[in-house]
């Protein structure tokens, strides 16, 4: 250490003066720590108010924490209609929003990884534009072509605008893992007599699945949290958990969006914690030709 | 500083850039939190849209609006199709 922190000295270009505390250890620590305490603090505390509002009955301005606990809205909550049936519309609008992405998606992310056609990479960076412009003007314009072909207020209006946010995602993610995917493997397998389809059930889809299932799950809760797309062409006939989370926290008592915002983000937390493992193999396989 | 503005900035201009017009094309664009805490005059864009489409029922409008917003836009976006594109070219093989 000390031979380390003397050819330190002797190569330290001389120091502005105002970074004096730089060189002393016990103040870069505490440096360090209040920024981490800030950053966790500035992401944690609004989920902390979020959980004492769950749980509050009331909680008026001077006071630091709810002044009273109930569990009145949760009952409010559950056995509310809206909620049950924008919960019902939202388990069969995701689910079949990722199906969609999956049969249109997965095909042409096979694609983009194995062969060579014309107007390839455009094609596959022109995917970017539903990223590049805002979604609320991407919305309005194509909820106007639904005027005109009847799919406003429908499911399949609903189902068709929560696609645009899952393209991307659901393109170049399996499409980065079917790259990932061994050519030696491939050729091993057809070496030893197996069929183009048997190839890629047996090889191609089992090696490229922790992608494919990251992706499915991407899929999901972008089509779960879409808002915006589904608020403009769905409601007032289709309303969704998120759609509904508007209306809930407009029109009532802070603890009920409180008590929606957690449950919408119960499938999120679920899903991440199943999804760790995929992930973590996801990362694997990508690395397996060492790109 | 001269690590910083020769070496580490141009080395990360790319993965810069994607933040800065994904961030920038985000904000401008946004709709539930200027919706659900904003005012109601001025409004930002995207709850102005909003507005015009379902509570005014002038989808034209909305779709003018929406127009206009897309060309604000168009700059960062295509700094940003390009951005992506370019860093992501050694991900798949283009």
């Amino acid at each position: 250490v000390t031979a380390g922190a003397a050819s330190r000295e002797e190569v330290a270009p001389p120091r502005v003066a105002f970074t004096w505390f730089w060189d002393i250890p016990e103040f870069r620590r505490a440096l360090g720590l209040i920024l981490v305490f800030g950053l966790s603090s500035f992401l944690l505390l609004p989920l902390l108010t979020l959980l004492l509002w769950a749980f509050a009955d009331e909680w008026r301005y001077p006071n630091v924490i709810p002044q009273s606990a109930s569990l009145k809205w949760w009952e409010w909550v559950f056995t509310n209609g809206d909620v049950g049936s924008a919960v019902r519309y939202s388990f069969i609008t995701a689910p079949v929003v990722t199906l969609l992405a999956a049969v249109i998606c997965l095909p042409a992310a096979y694609s983009f990884s194995r062969f060579r056609f014309p107007g390839r990479r455009a094609l596959f960076i022109s995917l970017l534009a539903a990223n590049a412009f805002p979604k609320i003007g991407l919305y309005v314009a194509i909820a106007t072509l639904f005027y005109r072909l009847n799919l406003m207020g429908t499911y399949w209006g609903v189902v068709l605008i929560q696609l645009v946010g899952t393209l991307v995602a659901m393109v170049w993610i399996p499409a980065a893992g079917f790259d990932s995917v061994a050519r030696e493997l491939e050729d091993a397998a057809r070496d030893a007599g197996a069929g183009p389809l048997r190839v890629f059930w047996s090889i191609t889809l089992p090696l490229a699945m922790p992608a494919i299932v990251v992706a499915s799950f991407l899929a999901f809760l972008a089509a779960f949290d879409e808002s915006q797309g589904t608020l403009i062409v769905g409601s007032p006939q289709i309303v969704t958990m998120p759609t509904l989370m508007y209306t809930l926290v407009v029109n009532y008592p802070e603890p009920v969006g409180a008590i929606f915002s957690i449950l919408l983000s119960a499938p999120s937390v679920i899903l991440l914690l199943i999804a760790r493992r995929y992930l973590l193999a996801g990362y694997l396989a990508a690395g397996f030709k060492g790109r | 500083m001269t690590v910083l503005w020769r070496i580490v900035l141009p080395m990360n201009i790319v993965p810069l850039l994607i933040v800065l017009t994904f961030t920038f094309i985000g904000v401008v664009g946004s709709f539930t939190i200027p919706f659900l805490i904003g005012p109601n005059a001025p409004q930002m864009f995207g709850v102005a849209i909003q507005a015009y489409f379902s509570n005014y029922n002038q989808p034209q409008a909305a779709v003018a609006l929406a127009v206009m917003l897309f060309a604000i836009c168009a700059v960062a976006g295509v700094v940003y199709v390009w951005a992506t594109g370019r860093s992501n070219q050694h991900a798949v093989t283009l």
